[in-house]
C-alpha cells in the first residue's frame, strides 16, 4: 500500500456541517472536540456577503463550540486578503454588515471594486460609479457570482448577474473569491502553513449556487462510476453524499465509517480534498464521494480525482 | 447613387421645463447641410431608446434639421414589428419616455421582456420583476433594444443597455436577441427605407461595434469618427477595421464629398 499521506489540515464548512442556521448539527460539538484533539490545524470556511467573522463567532460560540476568530475564514475574507495583496482601496458594494471586515482597509478614491450580494447598491448610479473605475483599470473582485437566491417572496438576482453586466461594459473579467474558486482554497490554506495535499475539507455543499454539475455529480457516484461524467468546465468538484452510509450516524461515526474503506491515491490528486459528509436531500442510497478540485479540464479531477483516503481522524 | 447613414449620439436629457438640451457636436447641422446639398440620401440609424422617435425627430426640427420620422431607424418601431410578428406580448424594462412607442402593443399577460436604454429605471426591484418573468417562462424571451455597452453623456460614460442584457441572460440562462444596431436586420430595414443596396451606402459612427462592425457585416462601409464614445484602444480593435478613421463628423463628410 503506498504510504499515508501526512494531514495537517482540516477545513470545516459552516453552515449545514457544524451548524444549520441557528442550531448546532447534533453531535458536532463533540466531534469538534475530537478533532481539536489531533495534530492538526483547523479551519472553519463559509461563503458569505453579510456576515462579518465576528458576527459568526458569536454565534457559533453561542452555540457550544470551541472557536477562534483567526480561525475563521469566509469569503469575506479572502477577499481582504486580495485587496491587501494588491494594495488598493475598494469601492465596497456589500452589506453594511460586512463591513467590519473590511475595517483598516482605506476607502477613500477607490482604485478597486467589490461586489457582494447588496441589492441596496445595485442602483444605476452605484453601477456607473463601479463601471467609471473599473474602466479606469480598477480590478473587479466578485464575492461570488450565484445567478439568484431564494426569499420567502421569490427568487431574487445575486450578484452573479451583476458582476456579469460589468465585466461585458468593460471588458474585463472579475476575480471572484468565494467557495468554489480555487483561489478561496488556497487563501484559507496560507495562514496554516500547509499545502493543499496535507489538507482535507469537510463540508455540506448544499446551499450552492443551483446548478446541474452537483446533480451530475450525485447521479455519478449514484453509479458509482467515479466523477466520469458532469465535471463542470472549470474543474470545480461538487459532490453530495448519498445518505445510507450517514443515516442515523453522529458525525464522529461516520467520519470513522469513511476512514475505514478508503485509501488515499496520492499521485493523481491535486488541490484540496473534499469529503462530504452530509446527506442529500434526496435521501438517495449510495456510496461516499471523496473528490478533488479539478484543474480546469474535463479530464483532471474526474475519475482520476476519484481517490479513496485513509483518513487519520 | 450613394447614399450615407449618419449615426447621431443623441441623448435627450430632459429638465422640467425647458424643453431639454441635446447633445449635438456643434458642426453637425453644417455638415448636415452640405450632406442634403450634395443629393446623397441620408438616413439616420440611431439606437437610441430614451425617447420616441416623434420626439427625437421634433427636437432635431427645433434645432434647425429639415428631418422626417421616415429618415429615422430606430430600435423601438423595429421591436414593435417584431412583437406583432410573432404575437408577443412584453414586460417592458425600458426608459419612460420610451413607453409611447409601444402603445399599440398589447402589454398584458407579458410572454416576453423588452429591454431598452432604462437608464434610472435600471433598479434592483425593477431588474428583479424582469427577471422573475423570464425565470417564470416555459420558454423564456428577452428582447433587447441594442446591445451597447456604455455611452457618452456629459456627466460622463454611462452603462447601456448592453450590460443589463448580459445581466439578465446570466440570471435566466438566456440568449437575448438584439433588435438595433448591429443586427443585420436593423441595417437592413434602414438599407430598404432608402432603396439602396449596401455597396453604395456607408455609415458613419462612433461606436466600433455596434455602428462600425454591424455596418460593415451587412456589405456597407464604415467610417469610425473620433467623437463620442470612441476610445483610443478602438485603434486597435481586434475584430473590427473601419474603413476609415475620421476625427470628426465634419472630416468624414469632407472625404465622402471628395470620393463622390
Amino acid at each position: 500500500m503506498s504510504a499515508r499521506r501526512a494531514l495537517k489540515a482540516v477545513l470545516v464548512d459552516l453552515n449545514g456541517t457544524l451548524h444549520v442556521e441557528d442550531s448546532a448539527v447534533p453531535g458536532a460539538q463533540e466531534a469538534l472536540k475530537r478533532l481539536r484533539s489531533a495534530p492538526v490545524t483547523v479551519r472553519f470556511v463559509t461563503n458569505t456577503t453579510k456576515e462579518s467573522k465576528r458576527d459568526l463567532l458569536e454565534r457559533l460560540t453561542g452555540l457550544g463550540f470551541d472557536i477562534a476568530e483567526h480561525e475563521i475564514f469566509t469569503s469575506l475574507t479572502a477577499a481582504r486578503n486580495l485587496l491587501e495583496q494588491q494594495q488598493v482601496r475598494p469601492l465596497l458594494l456589500v452589506d453594511d454588515k460586512a463591513l467590519p471586515d473590511f475595517t483598516g482597509i482605506g476607502t477613500d478614491n477607490p482604485n478597486a471594486v467589490v461586489v457582494g450580494l447588496a441589492p441596496e447598491h445595485f442602483h444605476y448610479e452605484m453601477m456607473n460609479r463601479a463601471f467609471r473605475l473599473i474602466l479606469d483599470g480598477a480590478p473587479l473582485i466578485a464575492i461570488h457570482k450565484a445567478r439568484y437566491f431564494k426569499k420567502k417572496d421569490g427568487l431574487c438576482l445575486g450578484p452573479g448577474p451583476f458582476v456579469t453586466g460589468l465585466e461585458y461594459a468593460t471588458d474585463t473579467k472579475a476575480t471572484v473569491v468565494g467557495k468554489p474558486e480555487k483561489t478561496f482554497f488556497l487563501e484559507a490554506l496560507r495562514g496554516t502553513g500547509c499545502a493543499p495535499e496535507e489538507a482535507v475539507m469537510i463540508g455540506d455543499v448544499r446551499g450552492h449556487q443551483p446548478s446541474s454539475p452537483a446533480q451530475q455529480c450525485s447521479a455519478a457516484l449514484r453509479g458509482g462510476q467515479g466523477l466520469q461524467r458532469g465535471v463542470p468546465k472549470d474543474g470545480t468538484v461538487i459532490s453530495r453524499e448519498k445518505t445510507e452510509l450517514g443515516k442515523g450516524l453522529e458525525p464522529q461515526e461516520r467520519l470513522r465509517e469513511l476512514g475505514k474503506g478508503l485509501s488515499l491515491e496520492k499521485r493523481r490528486l491535486r488541490g484540496p480534498l473534499w469529503l462530504c459528509t452530509s446527506p442529500c436531500q434526496e435521501g438517495t442510497a449510495g456510496g461516499v464521494g471523496l473528490c478533488c478540485q479539478g484543474t480546469g479540464t474535463g479530464g483532471e479531477g474526474t475519475a482520476s480525482g476519484w481517490a479513496r483516503g485513509g483518513l487519520e481522524v | 447613387m450613394m447614399s450615407l447613414f449618419i449615426f447621431l449620439e443623441i441623448h435627450v436629457g430632459c429638465t422640467e421645463d425647458v424643453i431639454s438640451w441635446i447633445r449635438v457636436p456643434s458642426d453637425v447641422r453644417e455638415q448636415y447641410l452640405k450632406i442634403k446639398a450634395s443629393g446623397l440620401k441620408l438616413q439616420l440609424c440611431t439606437n437610441e431608446t430614451q425617447a420616441t422617435r416623434e420626439n427625437f425627430v421634433r427636437k432635431l426640427r427645433a434645432m434647425g434639421f429639415d428631418i422626417s420620422v421616415a429618415e429615422v431607424t430606430a430600435p423601438a418601431p423595429a421591436a414593435c414589428r417584431l412583437l406583432k410578428e410573432r404575437g408577443l406580448r412584453p414586460h417592458l424594462l425600458v426608459h419612460d419616455d420610451l413607453v409611447p412607442e409601444f402603445a399599440e402593443i398589447d402589454k398584458t399577460n407579458p410572454n416576453c421582456v423588452v429591454l431598452g436604454d432604462a437608464a434610472e429605471n435600471f433598479t434592483y426591484a425593477n431588474l428583479n420583476e424582469a427577471f422573475r418573468l423570464l425565470i417564470g417562462m416555459e420558454k423564456p424571451v428577452l428582447i433587447s433594444l441594442g446591445k451597447g455597452r456604455y455611452y457618452k453623456e456629459t456627466d460622463g460614460l454611462k452603462l447601456d443597455v448592453g450590460a443589463y442584457m448580459k445581466a439578465l441572460e446570466y440570471a435566466c440562462d438566456v440568449q437575448a436577441e438584439v433588435v438595433g444596431k448591429p443586427a443585420k436586420r436593423f441595417f437592413e430595414s434602414a438599407l430598404a427605407e432608402l432603396g439602396v443596396p449596401p455597396e453604395q451606402a456607408i455609415m458613419i459612427g462612433d461606436d466600433i461595434v455596434n455602428d462600425v462592425g454591424g455596418a460593415q457585416q451587412c456589405g456597407m462601409r464604415a467610417l469610425q469618427v473620433r467623437t463620442g464614445k470612441y476610445r483610443p484602444s478602438d485603434e486597435n480593435h481586434p475584430e473590427v477595421k473601419p474603413d476609415a478613421y475620421v476625427n470628426n463628423l465634419a472630416e468624414a463628410v469632407d472625404i465622402i464629398l471628395q470620393h463622390l
